[in-house]
Formats: C-alpha cells, structure tokens, sequence
C-alpha cells in the first residue's frame, strides 16, 4: 500500500514537472523575445536622456541613477556581488552596504555617455538558459572591432531586470564581486572594511 | 644585448622572489569550508608575493610605461597607433597558424592564412587590414591557450615583473612562442638581436596603449586594483580560449542564492 502511495505521487510529481517545463518552454520565447525589445529600449532610453553634452555631469548622473533603478535589479545584483558575506553583515551593515553599492556604480558608469559617440548597439539574438534571458549584442563604433556584448536579465515581478552584463567573456558582477570579497578578507573578514573602502570611493568621485 | 637584458630581468625576478620569500606565502584557511572553497577558487596561494611585483609593475608603470606610452598617444595620431597594432598583429601570424592548427581549427588557420596574404601584399606590409572586410575576421592564438584546449590547466595565478598577469600554462606558452617566432630565429641566427628587442618594446607600449582606458577605468574605479586585474585576467583569457563561444566554464550566477558561489546552471 505504501508501495503503491509512493508510486503514486512520483507519476504526480513526474507529470507537474513536464507540464512545468512544457510551460516553460512555452513562455521562453515570449521572455526572451521582450528581453530583447527590453533591451533596445534602454539602448534607445540611455541614447536620448545621457548623451547629450549640455547636461551638467549633476543632472547626469541624475538620469543616470534613474535608467539604473528601473532597468537594472540594483539590489539583487549589490547582494549578489558581496556573495557569503551578505549573510555575515548585520542589517545595518546591509542597508548602508546598498545605499554606497548604488552610489559606486552611478560614480563608475554615468560619466562615460559624456560625450555623444556614433556606436551603435546591436541585438543580436536571445537564448533561454534557467531564469535568465541572454540577450546578445554587440556594440559597433566605426571602423573598431565590434565589441562583444551579453546582457542576463531575469524576471522577478513583471518587469524585467538586468542582472548581470557580459562584455569580451568578462562577466561584470563577477569581477565586483571577487573585488569586494578580496577587500573584506584583507580586512580581517569584517564587511565594515570594504564599507569604509567604499564611502572613500563614493564621496571622491560624487564630489568631483 | 639579449644576454644583458635577459640577465637584468632574471636578476629583477631573483630579487623579487626574495622579497617574497620574506613575505610569504598565504596558508590555506583549514576550519571554514565556505572560506577554503573561495581559497581555492581565487587560486592565487602566492598572493603576498604576487602583490609586492604587483606594486613593483605599478611604480614602473608610473615612472616610465605610462609616460613613455602617453608621448606615443599624444605625439603619433590614433589611425597611425592602429596601423602599428596591426602590422605588429601581422607579425604574429606564424604564431597564430601553428596554434589553429595544433587545436584542429581548420577553418581559422584558412582565415589566418588569408588573411596574411592579403593584408601583407595589398594591406601595404601588414599596416592595413583589407582582409577584415573580405570575410577573413581576425583572431589570434598562443600557445597558453592551445595547452588550455589540450586540457592543461593553468595553475596558480601569478604576476610577473614587467609583463603583468599569468600563470604557469600561459607563461609557458609565451616562453614558447618567443623561441618558436619566425621573425626572432631569424633574428638569433644572423645575430640580430636588437630586431627582438625592439619588437618586444614597441608590442609593450602598444598594449599598454590598446588597455589606456581600461587601466584608467581600473585606476579611478577600483577598490583593489589587484585583485579586479587578477579577475578580468581570467575571465578574460577563458575566452579566449573558448574562442568566444559558451562553454562549462560560462557558469551563470544564481540570484536566488546570492550567498553560494556560483556554479553552472544546466540548460533546459
């Protein structure tokens, strides 16, 4: 009879998964299909509100942290990118570690759409792996190479996010992540180190 | 003169080495799991001293490489700095042909081969490159990353004077392609030894030249500079040697589980 039980529920967990994963398969297009047009909107949105060279380097990073927050999962990917320490920091920790987070990638990024160049980005393709949606790009200025460009962008809620940025094979969270945790080990594992480290970081280049 | 700077750079290397000893080498965390797996992941047990010719690379860097490479950028026009990377690209090709062929890329090593006709002829010496618009895409290969394909793996991560990041599979392959270069036997043979020398200086300043931004990104945006290197280094030499495609080693990460290394995600 347990037997029998047992069976039972394996055919029902087996049906459920293909039905998920028909489901899936299903939705994928759907999923990356708009991550695509995703995609070429922020393309579009960063082309027409950054590049302009009247705007203050203020007003820019402005609009800069504006398309940051509502194309790109800043929480998710600040987490992700302080990897097991996130669990060691206390909430304090955490809450101040995401503020200064937000604050490096607008003092890093916003600067560089400062003058108006002709590359163009490209979509070239999307594929499903997981929970992500890979979009492939690539960025072409002139007579240059074509640079190389991948964007993972999942789905947490209805909107899409951008969770990761692949450009030549160099994954970007992947990089701020083996420095911040470099940053925290050399400072006796504590995260109050890599904070220190980055309110230095974040006022030098927000006062600029 | 080879013999002169080969000695020199030994003696620099010699020095640095002592140096490391007394800083030593980092031990292994033994009673935490999670901080020996990200141990063995950064795979840099040399790090002490890997640092130390790492801050060497830096002040040489200030005191002559940069500057030296900055006169070059402001002196020499950006579509003359272009046609010296290409016909110093063009040079390499020996290299590059050997490589596709050692890992079975045929289709590349005809693209190579195309490639070194047509730009060398009317891509005036190699300074032009026509054949990039008549379907011949250019690509270079060493022997690190053929090793790579054969499976050897890199070993732990190393910096070295001068010539920055590496590891002992990469080093060995520069090593080997120093001696096997068309261009440097000839120049061993007839005693011309400046004509290695110099190529070997001018390929520095045009890498120096080609990473500028990169390293003026590194410069004003990072919070440790050694270790953002030591991993574009890597990230960026696997694919490399993946030719660009996906493979094992593009693991995704995984949002849900921010606190885990991450690990591949299996394609559905």
């Amino acid at each position: 009879m347990a037997k029998m039980k047992l069976a039972t529920r394996a055919i029902v967990v087996l049906v459920t998964l293909l039905i998920s994963s028909h489901y899936n398969t299903v939705r994928a297009d759907g999923f990356t299909n708009g991550a695509e047009q995703f995609i070429k909107s922020l393309a579009d949105d960063a082309t027409s509100s950054l590049t302009s060279e009247t705007l203050t380097e203020k007003e820019r990073q402005k609009r800069f942290r504006g398309l940051l927050n509502s194309y790109f999962d800043v929480n998710g990917i600040g987490k992700w990118a302080l990897g097991r320490y996130w669990r060691k920091a206390s909430k304090n920790e955490r809450l101040e570690y995401l503020v200064l987070f937000e604050n490096l990638i607008v003092g890093t990024y916003a600067n560089r759409f400062n003058k108006y160049t002709k590359e163009k980005l490209t979509v070239e393709g999307s594929s499903r792996r997981g929970q992500f949606a890979l979009v492939k790009s690539q960025i072409n200025g002139g007579k240059q190479k074509p640079i190389r460009i991948e964007w993972r962008i999942t789905r947490p809620n209805v909107n899409y996010k951008i969770f990761d940025i692949v450009i030549e094979g160099v994954s970007m969270i992947r990089t701020q992540r083996s420095e911040f945790s470099s940053v925290i080990r050399r400072n006796g594992g504590k995260v109050s180190g890599l904070l220190a480290a980055l309110r230095k970081k974040t006022t030098k280049s927000n006062q600029k | 003169m080879v013999n002169v700077i080969q000695r020199s750079y030994l003696t620099v290397c010699m020095l640095l080495f002592g140096a490391v000893v007394l800083v030593g080498c980092a031990s292994a965390p033994q009673n935490d799991p999670e901080a020996l797996a990200e141990y063995q992941k950064i795979n840099d047990p040399m790090e002490g001293a890997n640092r130390a010719i790492f801050s060497f690379n830096q002040v040489l860097d200030k005191a002559v490489i940069k500057p030296v490479t900055g006169i070059y950028r402001g002196f020499i026009p950006s579509f003359m700095r272009k046609a010296v990377s290409k016909f110093l690209q063009n040079l390499r090709t020996p290299i590059t042909l050997a490589n596709d062929l050692l890992q079975g890329e045929g289709g590349r090593a005809g693209d190579t081969v195309a490639r070194f006709f047509i730009n060398s002829t009317i891509g005036l010496l190699g300074f032009m490159d026509p054949a990039s618009h008549m379907g011949f895409p250019q690509h270079e290969e060493d022997f690190g990353q053929t090793l790579a394909v054969w499976g050897v793996g890199e070993g732990p991560y190393l910096m070295l004077p001068v010539f920055g990041p590496s590891n002992p599979r990469d080093l060995t392959g520069k090593v080997v392609g120093f001696f096997l270069d068309p261009l440097n036997m000839w120049a061993a043979n007839t005693d011309r030894d400046e004509i290695p020398i110099i190529r070997t200086i001018v390929s520095g300043i045009d890498a120096r030249d080609l990473y500028w931004d990169v390293m003026e990104d590194i410069e004003k945006n990072s919070i440790d500079p050694y270790a953002s290197i030591r991993s574009l280094y890597r990230q960026r030499r696997n694919d490399e040697i993946r030719n660009g495609k996906e493979g094992p080693s593009t693991s995704l990460p995984d949002p849900d589980r921010g606190f885990q290394l991450a690990r591949p995600v299996t394609t559905k």
